[in-house]
């Protein structure tokens, strides 16, 4: 019972702090928001080409909109704080293995779909079943 | 001697420029983005990795109809973290490896395409580097075949789920029984498996086989996975029960060795009223589940 309590307690307490990161849609594309204390905090990612790209302070926390077409990214957070940087994941985030001894977290902006008539089968409106092409990684710098 | 001089200088000057120039036009000409090349060039060699070897598994990829960009990205993540050269290739490498394994995989599966193939070969990609195996996906491939709507985006999420399982130490032949099961479920489910595991050992949760068969169970049953874990600590496996009837008709947590028995006291237990009255299995089970008592520890 005592236990009980103390979880249902530790969730109220969890729930009024709020997460620690959150990424969402906003009206300006995928609104990336990391809310703890830090000097500085940047996302990078597979649509950024893995730049950092600073996040802007708003009250205490830091924002950053990117406008991202449909798909799968792998990205993280850079926090810098007393002048230490490291990389964040956010726990509740879908997490991967990067193959370089870390973890990425994986956002999937959902596309427009279509369901196929009569057969209740959904696919994107831009589904190729033919070949895959190069798709520019947004956010690439070109030298 | 001043001319030459000059003329040498200028020659170092321009050499590295004009080879990155080739390594860009030869990958351009396999197939890779002009944009994605001259990045891939530039960064690699600023970071002590020649753009030619950079290149290469990205227009090796290209050649393949592999989704370049995905080893593209993966080589500039490796230099943005400072990961030796050696490492990066080898990263590269593979992943345009396991691509084109995965590609093979979802073009003989039979099944409708996914939503999102390039993030499709991405996930699958990834479930294989983590020893998810051929034959392991072709077994959710026919399990989806099974399922009316079955598609290759739940095949997808399932062997990405079982990726994910191997890599918190669950071998995916263990884990086989709860894919198949999330072949029958949308893609959304397979991917909340990963989370609800660590949830649960965070929660003390020990036994593998108990989380992975009442998972199963409800994937099978179309119960949500959310609740699996029993946040209360009321459960001695710290699992929620799913009491729905399996495909069977058999109520889930009265059936195998994590069933109803567990945390129940000698005159809960159902079993013994079974051996007492031989032909009352059925009943018996039958009121276990009306009553609720399959839940162990739950008053």
């Amino acid at each position: 019972m005592v236990k009980r309590v103390l979880a249902t307690v530790a969730l109220a307490a969890t729930a009024c702090a709020g997460p620690a990161a959150e990424v969402r849609p906003a009206p300006r594309g995928t609104l990336f928001r990391y809310a703890r204390p830090a000097d500085a905090v940047s996302v990078t990612g597979d649509m950024t080409g893995w730049e950092p790209r600073p996040m802007a302070r708003r009250g205490g926390a830091f924002e950053l909109a990117l406008p991202l077409p449909p798909g799968r990214y792998e990205w993280r957070f850079l926090v810098t704080r007393s002048g230490d940087t490291r990389p964040f994941v956010p726990p509740e985030a879908e997490r991967v293995d990067d193959g370089y001894g870390g973890e990425n977290a994986v956002l999937r902006v959902p596309g427009p779909v279509s369901v196929t008539p009569g057969t209740g089968v959904t696919a994107p409106e831009a589904a190729r079943p033919d070949r895959l092409k190069d798709r520019a990684l947004p956010g690439m710098k070109t030298p | 001697m001043k001319r030459r001089l000059a003329a040498l200088a200028f020659a170092a000057l321009v050499a590295p420029a004009a080879g990155r120039a080739d390594a860009v036009g030869d990958a351009v000409r396999a197939g890779v983005a002009q944009q994605v090349a001259a990045d891939v060039a530039a960064r690699s060699g600023e970071r002590g990795l020649s753009p030619d070897d950079a290149l290469a598994p990205i227009a090796a990829a290209a050649k393949r109809g592999l989704p370049s960009d995905l080893v593209a990205a993966k080589i500039l993540e490796g230099l943005a973290k400072g990961a030796p050269p050696a490492r990066v290739l080898a990263v590269a490498r593979g992943l345009e490896e396991r691509l084109a394994a995965a590609d093979a995989l979802l073009a003989s599966s039979n099944l409708p395409p996914p939503a999102d193939e390039r993030a499709a070969l991405a996930d699958l990609a990834d479930a294989m580097s983590h020893g998810v195996t051929k034959d392991a996906v072709e077994a959710l491939v026919a399990a989806a075949h099974e399922a009316r709507g079955g598609n290759s985006d739940s095949v997808v999420a399932a062997a990405h789920a079982l990726g994910e399982l191997a890599r918190r130490g669950v071998p995916p032949a263990d884990a086989l029984g709860l894919g198949r099961a999330l072949t029958h479920r949308a893609p959304e489910a397979s991917r909340k498996v990963p989370g609800l595991f660590d949830a649960w050992r965070a929660e003390g949760g020990k036994d593998t086989e108990a989380f992975l068969d009442e998972a199963r169970r409800r994937a099978e049953s179309g119960q949500k996975l959310d609740g699996v874990v029993d946040w209360f600590g009321d459960s001695p496996d710290r699992l929620t029960h799913d009491r729905k009837p399996d495909k069977d008709g058999l109520v889930g947590s009265d059936v195998g060795r994590h069933g109803a028995q567990e945390g129940l006291g000698p005159g809960e237990r159902s079993d013994a009223a079974r051996g007492a009255v031989p032909g009352l299995d059925d009943a018996v089970r039958g009121n276990a589940s009306a009553h609720g008592h399959g839940h162990p520890g739950r008053p």
